[in-house]
Formats: C-alpha cells, structure tokens, sequence
C-alpha cells in the first residue's frame, strides 16, 4: 500500500455503474490515439504479406470521395462507419488467418471503444438528415460488402484475410491523413 | 423506354399489390418501379416512377430471444435479425442496438426498457414472479427501429443470498497504476481471484463466459485490493469482477465494474524544482507519472498551471497565474530580495481533468545591486582587465621593436676607411660574420721601436688576441689599443 501514499492527494473513485456522458472535448485528439495504435497493431497481428497471395489481390476501390472534406460532420459520420466496419469484418471466423489472438483482441478492443464514445456524441445531432451523408453511407455499404463477399467466396483462407488486412490498412491511413488535417 | 425489366410474380396481377424481392439483389442501388392497369386490350398509361433503395426502405426485422432464469436473475441471450440467412440486408449485424421491453405479468404491470447487449442478464426482479420480455433490434444510425420479437415469459427464482460474493467494488486510479478494492465477509477461509474481460466482448453475439481471464498476481489471493495495472491499455475499456472461493467448493462472482482507462484515471501531482539567473525566475516542472514514463503526456496532452506569488508576511500579495504546455516556464522580472513562492497543477483540457496542486515551492532571489554601482563596478573590472592585458603586449611589442630595429636598423654604422663595406646594404656584424674575418685579415704596417715594451707588448699580444677575436667593436674603437690593434693584427698573420 505504500506506493499508493499519494493517493490521498489525487484519488478518484469509480460506481460500479457505466458513467455516461456526453462531454465529447476529448474525442477528436483520442480519436488520433486510437488510429495510430489500430494501425501500430494491424501490423503487429501478423506477418509480411505473403507472396503467393499477390495473385489473388483484387481492387476493391474504396470510396474515398466520402473522406473528402467538404462537411465535417459527413466525414465524422462516414469514419464512424468505417470503423463498424472494420470491427465487424475482424470478429468473422480467423482461424485460417493465424494471427496473433492477443493482438487482434486489443485491436477491437480499442476500435469498439472509439465507435462507442463516436455513437455516443454523434447522437445529439441524428435530426439532420443530409443527402450527402446517406449517398456515403451507401457507398460505403457497398465497398465493405465487396469485401465481405470476397471473404465468404475464399472460405476465409489465408489469402484472403491478408489481402483483407491490407485493405483495411489502406482505409486507416486515409482515415489517419483525414483525421490530422480536422 | 429501354433498360425497363418484368417483375417477375408482378405480372397480371389481379389484386393491388405483389411482391417482387426476388428481383431485387443490390440492395444499395436505386431501383425505379413503374406500374400500369390493363382490362382487356386496354392499356393504361405508366403511373409515376417510384425511386426506391432497398436499403433504405427495408424494415428491420425481429431478433430471436431466449431466456434463462437463474438465481434470481435472468439471463438473455439475443439472435440478430436474419440469423441464418444467405443473403443478408443487413450485413454487419453488430451494429444492431437491442432493445428490451419488459414487465411483471400482473394487473397493473408497468412496462420497463433497457438497451441490452446480445448477451445480457437482468437483476432487480422480484423473486417468484413471472416476467413477459420482448426484443427489437435497432439501427439508431439510421433511424430504423425493427419489429418486435414475439414476447416469451419466464418465472424468477428465489435468490440466494450469498455473503460469501464480494460487494462494493471500487477504484482507485492515480498516474495509470490502477487498484481495485472490494468488501469481504469477515470470513479468513476465503480465496479471491480477480479477473478481466475485454470490453468489446459483450458486443459480439457470441456467449463471453469463456473469454474471462484472471488478472496476473491477483489469482488465488487472501487480500481485498489487486493491482491490475499490467492489463490496462489505453485504447480499450476492460470489465472487472472477484471471484470468492471457500473451500472446493463454494464460489460466488461480484457484480462486474466498467474501467475506462484515461477517463478513470487521475492525474497526480506534478514535481517542481525553481531556479534563479539575473532577474528571471525558472520553474522547472517534471510531469506527473515521472519523467520516463511517457503515457501521462501521451495521452492526457497536459497542460500546466502555475500559481506564483510573493510571500510576504506584512501585506498580502496578489497570486498570479500561467497557464504552459511545456515543462518550463519562466517568470521575468522578478524582484530582488524577495521570497516567492510557487505551485504547480497538471489539466488535460480534452478530458476535462486536472490534478491536485504541487506542494508549494519556495525560492529567494537575491539582494539586488544598485545599477550606478553596477555599471561602475563593471567598468572598472574591464579597465583592469584591459591594464592586465595592455601593459605586457606593449611591453613586448616595444621589445621586439627594438630587437628588429638593433638587427635591421642599426644606430651605428661601420668606419668608411674599411673596405668594401660601404656597398654593402646591411652592413652588421651579425649579418657579414664570414666577410668580417677577412676584413681582418687586412693589416696596417707600422714600424716598431721600443725595446722595453717588448714583453709586456707580448703578453698583451696574447691578451688582445683573445679580445679580438670576441668583439671587433673594443679592436675599432679604443685608440690608444690602436697601436696596440696594429700590432695584434700583425701577431694575427703570425698564428
């Protein structure tokens, strides 16, 4: 207990209830955090891309006219997305992926946590319903259903989950640009 | 009119309606539908154009629910909305928001609603009673709230009331080292383990009761408290429960508790160290978490404020304040012979936390000088110096002024009557050693007389010999030696 002495200066106590709140001041810097560490541990989870899989590389072209940024808040919706996405897309079946399970975990651990806090601000202002936020809304739906096709045609092997990999490296690092620039 | 397809079961349709889904399989792209009556030969013209998204129209469908009574509580496990389908409308089935709608099947139920995760348990039933629920599964995002999932009703039971369950659990966070602390019965018998389960987990459809794992150092302890600093990251939140053990076979879980991380955590106290040069005043701070552990700044983005005052005892003096990113801050100006004092706190603006403040820091300056005496004394100083300097330079300048004047610039210039010196540019002894010896090689003959003098003019032979070979300076000048000279000339030729 010694090394708690100072506790008693700067000591916080939590309920044992979630604490909610709305203060959304700290989300545009943790959002950085966040990005930077998922793609730290995209990379972490598994090895170099491997070369027999070069073959089956496919474009998927990702719509990146949805990142431009035009609106603030259409951006802010379309990234929300991105990261359900990506969170859904890793929790499929990987067991031919091989990765590394810690990794992988901590990895949506820290994109879940960001998509929680992201629906938790963006909820405020749901009333305005923008043509330009549905048109990316469905863009995106249609480039992560590409994806998620291709995945169930390979029977999620190997290649496909690395080329999958990949391509979610790309959507971070051009969230990652984006986000420096807001 | 071209690009216009059949629907197919959309044909001859006798009633107002029809479905037509088998012809829809892009669900994102518009579709355009267009109908028109017919009687007979009769053909109407094309109603208006219906745009339409499937996606975007579509209804969300009911979930499956199941339930589970146990202990009291009960346990709901919920199935997404097109389960297991091939073709799905809604792909990513995470996204759902489950909704809950529950009540006491009595008269006058009242009807209660909770968002729920897929896999959640309901406590704060009254035992022995029976409770109707039903699910919807939402897509807030959207503004899409699905059907309602039929309602099935399950009877509580009675709950054990077992003391041997850890209760009140808490945190205490300071600098990323997180604790956490639980009651206990009084009980010495007792075993605890501590475990943690990723956050993310209760998000997925799947049952989480395996992905528990124990926190480490706090497996199979006796003590209330367990460190679980080691399992704490920064991105991500975590859940956290104790496991009570009695003997083999008598185990109760505690109620989970929720940790964010950076938003549980406290900023502690930042160091603080005051320096002194000339009128500034420099406050030197280390941030809180020590200066190698980078995590604090990392993610906190800290700022400091710096509370500063003069602390005098007559008169109460005004506290001034700064707010820094950095770690040093420096306070111009100060006064002389004066204390002040200084405290420190740490705030991360985004997380809208801030720390307790520093202990106080106190620093004197020193007793000023006056600025006459100042300059003064300065002035003086470099006087000196110059004096210290100056004098031997130009002591040695003067010297060797001299030296080149002697050597190349001599006073005194050699008897015209000796020959071939007059030509000659430099015409020093140090220069023309070689030459000099033949200019005494040179003799005047004069006739010699007296007998007398004969030895002492011998001995003084031998003694001019010497002396003028040393210097031809005393040989030169000396007259009454010039007879004597001519005769040391002559005794030269002899040797």
């Amino acid at each position: 207990m010694n090394a708690f002495g100072l506790i008693q200066i700067g000591l916080i106590l939590s309920s044992t209830t979630i604490i909610s709140s709305l203060q959304c001041n700290h989300l545009p810097f943790q959002q950085r955090k966040v990005i930077e560490n998922s793609l730290r541990l995209l990379d972490k989870m598994g090895k170099e891309f491997p070369q027999q899989c070069l073959r089956e590389k496919m474009s998927f072209r990702f719509p990146t006219q949805v990142l431009q940024p035009r609106q603030k808040e259409t951006v802010g919706a379309a990234i929300e997305e991105i990261f359900q996405h990506i969170f859904y897309i890793f929790s499929k079946n990987l067991t031919l992926a091989a990765w590394d399970r810690t990794v992988l975990d901590q990895f949506q651990n820290g994109l879940y946590l960001q998509i929680e806090q992201l629906e938790a601000c963006v909820i405020e202002k749901h009333t305005q319903h923008c043509q330009s936020k549905e048109v990316s809304r469905l863009k995106l739906k249609k480039y992560f259903q590409k994806i998620d096709c291709f995945l169930k045609d390979k029977q999620h092997d190997l290649c496909s989950w690395e080329i999958s990999r990949a391509e979610m490296r790309r959507c971070l690092q051009l969230i990652d640009k984006v986000t420096r620039k807001l | 009119d071209t690009g216009w397809q059949e629907l197919p079961g959309c044909q001859a349709v006798a009633g107002t309606g029809c479905d037509f889904s088998s012809a829809i399989s892009e669900y994102y792209d518009a579709h355009y539908v267009r109908v028109r009556a017919q009687a007979g030969p009769l053909l109407s013209p094309w109603s208006k154009v219906l745009e339409m998204v499937p996606e975007q129209v579509a209804q969300i469908g009911p979930p499956g629910l199941e339930l589970q009574s146990t202990n009291g509580v009960v346990k709901v496990m919920v199935s997404p909305p097109e389960a297991n389908q091939r073709k799905k409308m809604w792909i990513d089935n995470l996204s759902f928001k489950y909704n809950l709608v529950f009540w006491e099947n009595s008269s006058h139920a009242q009807l209660q609603s909770k968002n729920i995760f897929p896999v959640d348990t309901i406590d704060g039933l009254a035992p022995d009673s029976t409770y109707c629920f039903k699910v919807q599964a939402n897509l807030p995002k959207e503004g899409k709230q699905g059907l309602f999932s039929p309602t099935s009703c399950v009877k509580t039971t009675q709950k054990v009331n077992d003391s041997l369950c850890p209760t009140n659990l808490s945190i205490l966070a300071l600098n990323m080292k997180f604790q956490l602390l639980w009651n206990s019965q009084e009980n010495q018998d007792v075993n605890y383990n501590v475990q943690y389960l990723l956050g993310f987990w209760k998000k997925l459809h799947d049952d989480y009761s395996d992905k528990w794992l124990s926190v480490p150092r706090c497996e199979n302890i006796t003590s209330t408290w367990c460190n679980f600093s080691s399992i704490i990251t920064t991105t991500g939140f975590h859940y956290l429960r104790v496991q009570a053990r009695e003997g083999h076979n008598k185990s109760c879980f505690s109620k989970e508790v929720r940790v964010d991380p950076l938003k549980t955590n406290g900023i502690g106290p930042p160091g603080v160290r005051l320096d002194l040069s000339d009128t500034l005043l420099h406050i030197l701070i280390s941030p809180p978490g020590g200066a190698e552990d980078e995590v604090m700044r990392d993610h906190y983005d800290l700022s400091y404020r710096i509370l500063y005052w003069k602390n005098s005892s007559d008169m109460k003096e005004e506290v001034k304040q700064k707010e820094v990113k950095q770690t040093i801050a420096t306070v111009p100006d100060v006064s002389p012979s004066t204390l002040y004092c200084v405290k420190v706190q740490a705030f991360s603006e985004p997380y809208n936390k801030s720390s307790a403040y520093s202990q106080q820091e106190c620093i004197h300056t020193p007793a000023g000088t006056p600025l006459p005496l100042v300059i003064f004394g300065i002035f003086m100083g470099a006087l000196l110096v110059v004096l210290l300097v100056a004098t031997p330079l130009v002591f040695v300048l003067y010297q060797a002024y001299n030296k080149i004047k002697y050597v190349f610039f001599p006073s005194c210039q050699p008897p015209l009557n000796i020959e071939g010196l007059g030509a000659r540019p430099f015409s020093s002894p140090y220069l023309s050693a070689a030459a000099e010896e033949s200019v005494e090689n040179c003799c005047v003959i004069e006739s010699m007389v007296t007998e007398e003098g004969n030895q002492i003019v011998f001995t003084d032979y031998k003694h001019s010999n010497q002396s003028s070979r040393d210097s031809g300076n005393y040989s030169n000048d000396d007259n009454t030696s010039g007879s004597k000279g001519s005769k040391e000339t002559l005794d030269k030729e002899m040797v």
